[in-house]
């Protein structure tokens, strides 16, 4: 079996710093879209697309993590383990930028 | 890692091999007990110490208590008031809550994890020394009556020189600065010590749960103190030079500070909870008599918690104005945090509904924990709700709150791990005729103390005020609450006699009392300084070995390193996944120098505190030095062929692999090095966009060509670096190219100081030219530190601990310069931007 990567190890993180870049990039939009008067029509776009470029992001690595996921006994237990606490951040990141950020599609912008 | 070879040390009878390792690895009698860089015995002085500071705390909880179990009393007045509730809060998070965290760490994580010690000993006791001298100062103006004041968490512009003129706000940022550097350097020795210093064999999906959660606070430390430290920097100066950070008539803006403070502020609930969390992942399955359920799924909620945890700052100021769209996103993830949380209350339940509980005291201490916890995490979710805090903030419920969740989820598995692990600690196991009754006093007490509290914060009492009058309806549950308050502290005093008598008349135990199956119970009771006398093999879960069988086999010498070489201090490096060695660890022996080092940053900060700036400066170029000449006796000073390590194995030194664990902590450190100037540039445009009084009367102006010249010599010395390294890994001499590094890191240092005297418009002016210094001085500031690295460098070839092989030093130095001149970029760019950001300003309605 081949060793596993170090550089796996970045991966835990993966799925939770597209979040982190997630709610960073909406704040400072949402901030900088307010502070300089921009219409709430043009504000609520580039949130949206901060919102769907970061969503998309995590559900295609989730689907390629989903995709690989090897589960076979012949693998290496390290990396079954690390594949699936991959997958799991990654989807536990998805929800979480769902669940966090979805209302910035509904709410007044900069009241 | 090879076979080997060459002949191995021959091992000795078991006897001789523990006298030997012994003479190696103790630490001497009398005065040179200050020199100790042992795990075992900082760890011990990480809890005692912390647990000083926690009767201290613990004390000025009580005159607090006084002062409010009836209305209008007269035992404090106003100003003592201020002054004990600050540093009753201050006391409690930076001098008892991480540092324990940190003690525990210290002692338990080698011993779990199969090492002799951590990676960075000397780091480990310079962080203890730092604690210490830290806490002192601030325990100290206690004393002196000049004790901070303002606030465990310093608002401005409370906290500002206009409305705090003494020195007590200085001893907080000062002296909390001081005691973070402990905190930062044992987060970097942490992270480094679980991903290279483990037991042979144990890769990363058989390490015991402890281990990641104590990699991932440790994670967390490292991004979430820096933000602090900035904070604090930026305030002291403001308060001693007048630079405008947090004033907003000059451009300023007092909410920076919350943001910086809060951005530490909330992770760190997470990184007290967490470790408790490990231990009672430790413990639980013991009682439990099963394995842990769910450890995959815990591992996934800890990374998430760790992530989310640092995502919802701003839930501490749902009332300083915010849209309603930010505050819905940050009261979502206040929420949602509540679920990684929930994950391992289940598992932790699950575990214990799947087994066979035995009944214990840790266990009562457990249940105590879980009722406690359970009533602090869903209060935090009605915090959550923005409309519930607009109503409740800075009222007892929030104070109640936080009591639950920090103190509750603190203080209750501490105990049962304190009752767990005792027999390690002491060689003795409890005899629990004290135990019981201590456990429903604290129990009882901290339930009336602090539920009461939400009640009395509904009735609108607000946190923080000296006194009430009787006509607020207060008055009974002030007074009970007080009444709780003695009640939990006789539970205290009564451990705390019970603790003193288990160690004097406990039962005595050899090993693995529990027949728990992780392996700092494979050891002798207690422990020897060099923690096992050979090292495991492991090839199943490290959480569910025999460990009494596995300590007698390791103490005959049948494990790795079961025998003693050189005189060295020797542990085994790990491949961080899977746990495969390789390399050999030299530890560095016994020395004074962390001692020395912390007291003259002692001296710097006592300098500064009493504004002998000019001694300051002086005390801090001698810390410098002592850090150069610190690391002049690391490693080896000449190349050696693999070396044996028994089973027939051999690896390279630490000294000659790439893996190295100074090279990870240079990466970790630089890490929260970026946090902080991440921090810093957040700080510049949080300004730009947020603070009043923006733009400034004068209208700023850089040097384009001298910005650009001393970019130009920050790249250099960068590549300079690299020359140097390609020169020494080839067998040429590197000195030329050191040099050559040198001049161009001199000269970027006096392109930045003119540039700094010339910002426009001044610093102390606006908030603007303060910013832009501040961006300047960072980058002067690392180009000097490379200049230390450089000189080190020399200094360590010419004395041959740099050779072709070993490369570590060049490494680490040109790894240095590549963040300077990055960082020198961004900042010196940013700089030169602030024209344009400002003429956009224009632009708004």
């Amino acid at each position: 079996m081949r060793p596993v990567p170090d550089r796996r190890l970045w991966l835990l993180v993966l799925g939770f710093s597209v979040w982190g870049s997630a709610l960073g990039f909406v704040y400072v939009l949402h901030s900088v879209g307010c502070a300089f008067a921009w219409p709430a029509n043009a504000i609520r776009l580039g949130l949206g697309l901060v919102l769907f470029v970061h969503l998309a992001l995590v559900g295609l690595l989730w689907r390629s993590y989903a995709g690989t996921y090897p589960g076979a006994p012949a693998v290496d237990p390290t990396d079954s383990f690390l594949n699936w606490v991959i997958l799991w951040t990654l989807i536990a990141a998805f929800v979480t930028i769902v669940f966090t950020l979805g209302p910035t599609l509904l709410l007044t912008t900069c009241t | 890692m090879t076979v080997s070879t060459e002949e191995a040390p021959q091992p000795a009878p078991a006897v001789d091999l523990h006298r030997q390792l012994a003479q190696i690895w103790a630490t001497g009698p009398g005065l040179r007990r200050l020199a100790s860089v042992n795990h075992s015995v900082l760890g011990v002085r990480f809890m005692a110490t912390a647990f000083v500071f926690f009767a201290i705390g613990g004390v000025l909880g009580m005159l607090t208590r006084v002062q409010l179990a009836t209305p209008q009393a007269a035992f404090l007045d106003a100003e003592t008031y201020n002054q004990v509730f600050t540093m009753h809060g201050s006391i409690m998070l930076f001098l008892f809550a991480i540092p324990m965290v940190e003690g525990l760490a210290v002692y338990l994580t080698p011993k779990v994890l199969g090492a002799r010690d951590f990676a960075f000993p000397r780091l480990t006791a310079f962080g203890y020394w730092c604690y210490l001298f830290g806490g002192t100062i601030l325990t100290g103006a206690l004393l002196a009556g000049v004790a901070p004041d303002g606030g465990w968490f310093m608002y401005t512009p409370l906290n500002s020189i206009a409305y705090t003129p003494g020195i007590n706000a200085d001893v907080w940022l000062l002296g909390v600065t001081f005691v973070e550097i402990s905190a930062l350097t044992l987060a970097v020795e942490i992270v480094v010590s679980v991903l290279k210093i483990r037991a042979p064999g144990m890769s990363l999906d058989r390490m015991p749960i402890f281990g990641w959660y104590m990699l991932v606070t440790a994670s967390m430390m490292i991004v979430a103190f820096p933000p602090l430290i900035l904070g604090s920097i930026l305030l002291e100066t403001e308060r001693a030079f007048g630079l405008p950070f947090f004033d907003p008539t000059r451009g300023g803006d007092a909410l920076l500070w919350q943001h910086l403070f809060w951005f530490f502020g909330h992770p760190d609930v997470y990184i007290i909870l967490l470790p408790m969390a490990g231990l009672l992942s430790t413990m639980i399955p013991v009682f439990a008599n099963r394995p842990l359920v769910g450890y995959r799924s815990i591992v996934v909620a800890i990374i998430g918690l760790a992530f989310v945890s640092f995502g919802i700052w701003v839930h501490h100021m749902f009332t300083v104005g915010i849209p309603h769209l930010a505050l819905a996103f940050f009261s979502a993830g206040s929420a949602i945090v509540a679920v990684p949380t929930a994950v391992q209350l289940f598992a932790w339940l699950a575990t214990l509904a799947h087994g066979r509980p035995v009944w214990n005291v840790p266990m009562l201490y457990i249940f105590g924990f879980f009722s406690t916890f359970v009533i602090g995490g869903l209060t935090g979710v009605m915090l959550a709700m923005v409309p519930f805090d607009w109503q409740a903030h800075d009222t007892y419920f929030v104070v109640a709150h936080f009591h639950y969740v920090i103190a509750g989820a603190a203080a209750f598995p501490l105990l049962a791990a304190l009752y767990y692990w005792l027999p390690l600690l002491t060689g003795r196991s409890a005899v629990y005729r004290l135990s019981v009754p201590a456990f429903w006093l604290i129990f009882i007490g901290f339930n009336l103390t602090f539920f009461l509290m939400h009640l009395v914060g509904l009735l609108g009492m607000p946190r923080r005020i000296y006194t009430y009058s009787a006509t607020e309806g207060w008055i009974w549950l002030n007074l009970l609450s007080s009444i709780g308050g003695f009640i939990m502290t006789i539970g205290f005093a009564l451990v705390t006699i019970d603790l003193i008598a288990q160690v004097r008349y406990g039962r005595r135990v050899r090993c693995d009392p529990w027949r728990a199956g992780t392996l700092e119970w494979a050891m002798r009771l207690p422990p020897a300084p060099y923690a096992f006398a050979s090292l495991p093999n492991i090839d199943t879960r490290a959480d569910r070995i025999a460990a009494g069988e596995l300590g007698s086999s390791l103490a005959r010498g049948e494990g790795y390193l079961g025998f003693a070489r050189n005189g060295w201090q020797e542990t085994l490096g790990v491949d961080m996944i899977s746990g495969t060695p390789d390399q050999l660890i030299v530890l560095p022996r016994q020395t004074y120098m962390p001692l020395y080092t912390a007291l003259f940053i002692a001296a710097a900060v006592l300098s500064m505190l009493f504004q002998a700036y000019w001694l300051a400066v002086v005390m801090a170029l001698v810390t410098a030095g002592l850090f150069v000449l610190w690391g002049q006796k690391s490693g080896h000073a000449r190349d050696y062929e693999p070396l044996t390590i028994g089973h027939g194995l051999c690896v390279p030194p630490h000294t000659e692999v790439a893996s190295t664990p100074p090279w990870l902590a240079l990466i970790l450190a630089l890490v929260a090095n970026g946090t902080l100037f991440t921090s810093l540039a957040f700080g510049v445009l949080y300004l730009w966009i947020s603070a009043p009084n923006w733009p400034p009367p004068t209208r700023p102006e850089t040097n384009v060509w001298l910005a650009a010249g001393s970019l130009v010599a920050l790249f250099l010395g960068a590549a300079a670096a690299r020359g140097s390294l390609r020169f020494l890994a080839t067998g040429r001499a590197p000195q030329a190219w050191i040099g050559l590094a040198a001049v161009a890191l001199l000269a970027a240092i006096v392109a930045i100081v003119v540039l700094i005297e010339n910002v426009v418009p001044h610093p102390r002016e606006h908030a603007l030219g303060s910013t832009a210094a501040a961006l300047l001085g960072y980058v002067a500031l690392h180009a000097g530190i490379g200049l230390l690295f450089l000189l080190s460098n020399v200094l360590r070839f010419s004395s041959g601990f740099v050779s072709s092989r070993r490369l570590v030093d060049l490494r680490l130095t040109r790894l240095w310069l590549d963040y300077t001149a990055m960082t020198g970029a961004i900042a010196l760019g940013l700089v030169l931007a602030l024209p344009a950001l400002v003429g956009m300003l224009g632009m708004r309605p």
